[in-house]
């Protein structure tokens, strides 16, 4: 997330956070960033400072829930996954995204 | 459904905060964990890839305090661990906070107390409902003076009229009323008599059954009667079957058909409505008739003017018709209701209200203030930390703000409580005289409750902001420096020594005054009135004749009847030897007046008070006539006016010129003169108590030859105070004209001055409640900022003491400043004490005061000894406050202050 500036940071980290989420369900906050750091080729680094407080909020909005569970080097952790409210915001999200970056690509095509 | 889970996820963060800071906690954990598993992963040793871990994923209360930001409750966790740490503070300094809370229970206390005691004046609202269309009926007089329409023209422009809706006419009484069967246990209220269409003026609905129905014969063969909730409350202990009962009035059978809720009682607190027609009077004559006070409702699209041109033209109409009565009634005047029946001193009670209590307040405010000036000082290095660990000013300023609105708030629920003492202490006053004292009940309602928590916040605003906006800019660096235990931390500024000057200047004036006022009632012989008869022999009731219709028409003939019925009543029995009327209160107080002689100066006009008296006025003292013949029966308004003169009159205007023989003129306040002159025949004992005021005497003239609405009655009796002639007193008054009302129950001499010296007493320990308070709170205030300079500059005291210094020294060095600075406030208070008693005392210049004293009494002379005393009792207080500190100070160990870094 480098040098992007806050008020677009955060409605990204929600999208990609709900993203990695469809993509694999349940999962810990560093699974995610992992994920995102991964998928982006190291490019998108997660900060925990903003990472905790996007599940939080997602949680409050009801687009994810979480369940305790045992990590795979026997840690109990908070797993994430999408709900049903959740999939349907992220398919509307991703929708507008296309076409956001579609026109604006348009528009830093031109010239 | 997103509101209801945003809400169901604030209140669990705000409850469970503990919870999710626990999961928060250790879902962290393992996000480092597994971080520091990569980073081994990669080929770092555990410890080396573990710190790795923490450094890179950042502090982890840092990262706590991000996500609990989220949680949206940071306000409100703030605001609550700010009043926790508030309460701690208390705890921290707990003679300062008692002292602050007991000076801030006493403010807001009497601050609820003038709330609670202002309420029925700001409230008064009969339930009628009027706007700009609700006109009131009455005949032109051409003054101020009001003539009512009688019923009969009332019913006549009813019928007629017709630029305003149905008129609604009602007839104030009084009622004496019991349950069938319970004569014995009848008592008096007040009530109304109206037309059917009365309740159309208020939207109120009954508690109980209905109102009346329109015009019908129905109501021709019962009398309909609505009772308000008192009434159904007195008389049926709020029982549902009340509606449909019969009810005693005025030894009337009356059907109960509705109960009104307490929010109504128009016109003025009525208790019952009787529906009438007053058709009893029908065929009567028209000078006999009720007068009914008559509102009107504008028709729509009708100006007031045209309504008034078409009530003259009724009004022509009946003069013509009934020139005997209505010849001079030709105009009708048209008045707004909302003007008429309107609480037109609301506003100035409510100012009033606001500002009395904002004083009161500012007074507390002051004490705490200082009390938190030298609590900030004693923080300001623990201040100066926060500030450098980073806390922002706003952060400093509610440390300090949330100090004095814990304090505000711990003062408030003491001061409801204390309001509540005061409340039913002055109730307990109140009812011995009047029926008042139930308006001051105080029940935690919301808008007490709400008046109590504003007072509160605003005691702790006003006492804080300036200590916090202080403490917010003090240099940090500087304070850090400095050592915060000498004295050069501390900085008392010349305000605090102002507000100092200031307390003890108001405490010394109002002590000048509740000392005066005690050394004054003293000088009266409050407690010792002589008066030239026995107290216990005579009793008094004071009457309203107005009440009655026939007896308001002020015809001589009806009032002789009256007195003669009560006479015949009451004479004979019990013990009864005399009844008399007169219109000196109770007999005790004196009626202004202004009379000038035939003979002597008969142009100027002198003042002597003026009574409407029966002949048996003498008799009822068991007194004797000094010279001269008393008034009697044959002293008619067809007969030569006459009157009789006390002592006091012959003594003040008569001097060596014997009175009887001589001819005056009268006049009553706002009246005109007397249209004859009245012939002096005699002269009589003084019948009022001696007070320092002047007298100059008193002028009594017979009640069939003047005019009076309020007489008192007096009854003398062997044994007055006997409880079978009270009720007979009341018995008598009701057979005799029942609508005539009793005000102030029926009474003694000797319980009617009891009652006076009650209110006297009452008012002195007020007063004197009140300026022990003044003081109290200026001692706490002077006390706080001694005690606190003094801890200051312990360590400077105690290096004084070791290089030899005395305690005398040390002492001298406190209390000079001090000594000083109270010294100031004196001075000023003695320069108001002074200003104000030349001002009022100085009769040259107009001074409205001295000209009510009589020449003997020596009012300077109380001046000087309330203000001697004044000045012994605050240099006293004053010092005692300051010995307490100094005493410490003085006894401090110079090697455990050196020694104590």
């Amino acid at each position: 997330m480098g040098n992007s500036k806050p008020d677009l940071l955060k409605g990204t980290l929600d999208l990609l956070i709900l993203k990695a989420l469809r993509r694999e369900s349940p999962m810990h906050g560093y699974g995610i960033s992992v994920m995102i750091r991964q998928w982006s080729d190291e490019v998108l680094q997660v900060e925990q400072g903003s990472l905790y407080p996007a599940l939080y909020r997602l949680e409050e909005k009801g687009l994810i829930d979480f369940e305790w569970g045992v990590s795979e080097n026997n840690r109990r952790g908070k797993f994430y996954k999408l709900t049903a409210e959740g999939e349907s915001f992220l398919d509307e999200a991703l929708a507008n995204w296309r076409s956001v970056s579609k026109a604006i690509n348009r528009v830093l095509q031109i010239g | 459904m997103g509101l209801w889970r945003t809400a169901k996820y604030r209140i669990r963060a705000l409850f469970g905060a503990e919870r999710l800071d626990s999961e928060m906690d250790g879902e962290m954990r393992f996000h480092i964990e597994m971080l520091a598993r990569e980073y081994e992963a990669d080929g770092l040793d555990p410890k080396a890839a573990k710190k790795k871990a923490h450094v890179d994923f950042g502090g982890l209360e840092k990262m706590k305090e991000e996500t609990r930001d989220s949680w949206g409750t940071r306000v409100v966790v703030d605001l609550i661990r700010g009043f926790q740490f508030g309460l701690r503070l208390c705890l921290r300094y707990k003679s300062s906070s008692v002292l602050s809370v007991i000076v801030l229970s006493i403010g807001i206390g009497i601050s609820v107390v003038i709330y609670i005691a202002t309420a029925p004046f700001l409230e008064f609202s009969s339930g009628a409902e009027f706007d700009e269309r609700h006109l009131f009926l009455e005949w032109e007089t051409g003054s101020s003076n009001r003539k009512l329409l009688n019923s009969h023209d009332f019913k006549v422009f009813r019928e007629e009229v017709e630029s305003l809706g149905d008129l609604i006419g009602f007839q104030t009484s009084s009622g004496w009323i019991h349950l069938p069967g319970e004569r014995d246990e009848v008592e008096q209220f007040n009530g109304a008599f109206v037309t059917s269409n009365f309740f159309s003026l208020t939207n109120i609905t009954p508690l109980l059954g209905r109102v009346f129905l329109s015009r019908q014969a129905d109501f021709e063969k019962t009398t309909e009667i609505v009772i308000s909730d008192a009434l159904w409350n007195e008389l049926y202990s709020r029982d549902e079957a009340a509606v449909g009962s019969v009810v005693i009035v005025n030894d009337q059978e009356c059907v109960v058909v509705g109960v009104m809720p307490k929010e109504f009682g128009f016109p003025y607190s009525q208790k019952f409505w009787i529906a009438s027609e007053w058709k009893q009077f029908d065929g009567a004559r028209r000078d006999k008739i009720p007068n009914l006070s008559v509102i009107g409702k504008l028709t729509h699209g009708v100006s007031i003017d045209k309504a008034r041109l078409e009530l003259n033209t009724l009004a022509a109409n009946l003069a013509v018709s009934y020139p005997e009565t209505n010849e001079q009634l030709i105009r009708v005047r048209l008045s707004l209701c909302k003007v008429i029946y309107g609480n037109e001193g609301a506003g100035s009670i409510l100012v009033l209200r606001y500002a009395a209590s904002i004083l009161v307040l500012l007074v507390a405010c002051v004490n705490v203030f200082q009390v938190l000036v030298s609590r900030t000082a004693g923080r300001s290095h623990e201040l100066a930390v926060r500030c450098s660990l980073g806390a922002k000013r706003n952060h400093i300023m509610w440390q300090v703000v949330v100090d004095g609105l814990v304090l505000a708030g711990l003062g408030a629920l003491l001061g409801i409580g204390l309001a509540a003492v005061g409340l039913k202490v002055i109730s307990a006053y109140l009812s011995r005289f009047t029926t008042l004292s139930g308006m001051f009940d105080l029940s935690l309602e919301p808008r007490v409750i709400l008046f109590a928590g504003g007072a509160a916040v605003f005691s702790g605003l006003v006492a804080s902001l300036l200590p916090a906006w202080r403490a917010s800019k003090a240099n940090t660096f500087d304070v850090l420096k400095d050592d915060s235990k000498s004295s050069s931390s501390v900085y008392i500024g010349r305000l605090s020594k102002a507000i100092v000057i200031s307390q003890v200047a108001f405490s010394s004036l109002v002590i000048f005054f509740c000392l005066s006022f005690l050394f004054f009632i003293r000088a009266q012989g409050a407690d010792q009135l002589e008066l030239p008869y026995s107290e216990k022999t005579v009793l008094t009731a004071l009457l309203w004749l107005g009440a009655d219709d026939q007896l308001r028409k002020g015809d001589p003939q009806d009032l002789r009847q009256f007195y003669r019925e009560l006479d015949q009543r009451l004479t004979g029995n019990l013990g009864v030897y005399a009844v008399a009327l007169t219109t000196s209160d109770y007999g005790l107080g004196a009626n202004g007046g202004q009379f000038r002689f035939d003979d002597i100066d008969q142009d100027e006009w002198r003042d002597a008070g003026l009574e409407v008296v029966t002949p048996n006025l003498l008799k009822v003292y068991g007194l004797d006539m000094i010279s001269g013949e008393m008034i009697d029966d044959f002293d008619t308004s067809d007969s030569v006016p006459v009157c009789v003169v006390d002592e006091e009159f012959v003594a003040v205007h008569c001097k060596g010129v014997d009175p009887i023989g001589l001819r005056v003129k009268v006049k009553r306040w706002q009246k005109p003169e007397s249209a004859d002159w009245i012939t002096i025949v005699g002269v009589i004992p003084n019948l009022k108590p001696k007070t320092p005021f002047p007298s100059s005497g008193n002028i009594l003239v017979p009640y069939t030859q003047m005019r009076s609405w309020q007489p008192s009655l007096l009854v003398g009796a062997i044994d007055a105070g006997n409880s079978e002639l009270r009720r007979a007193v009341r018995e008598s008054l009701r057979n005799t004209a029942p609508s005539v009302q009793i005000f102030g129950g029926v009474q003694t001499v000797e319980e009617r001055l009891g009652v006076f010296f009650g209110i006297m007493e009452s008012s002195f320990k007020a007063g004197g409640v009140f300026g022990v308070s003044a003081l109290a709170v200026s001692l706490i205030g002077l006390y706080s900022i001694v005690a606190f300079t003094t801890a200051q500059r312990r360590k400077e005291f105690g290096i004084r003491m070791a290089v030899g210094a005395d305690k005398w020294g040390i002492a001298q060095t406190i209390l000079k400043p001090w000594v000083i600075t109270t010294a100031l406030g004196l001075a000023l208070g003695a320069l108001l004490i002074a200003f104000l008693p030349h001002l009022l005392l100085d009769s040259g210049a107009g001074g409205p005061m001295a000209s009510l004293f009589d020449e003997s009494f020596d009012l300077m002379g109380l001046v000087m000894k309330s203000f001697l005393l004044t000045v012994l009792i605050v240099c006293f207080a004053n010092l005692m406050s300051m010995i307490a500190p100094t005493w410490q100070a003085a006894r401090v160990n110079p090697m455990d202050v050196i020694r104590d870094e």
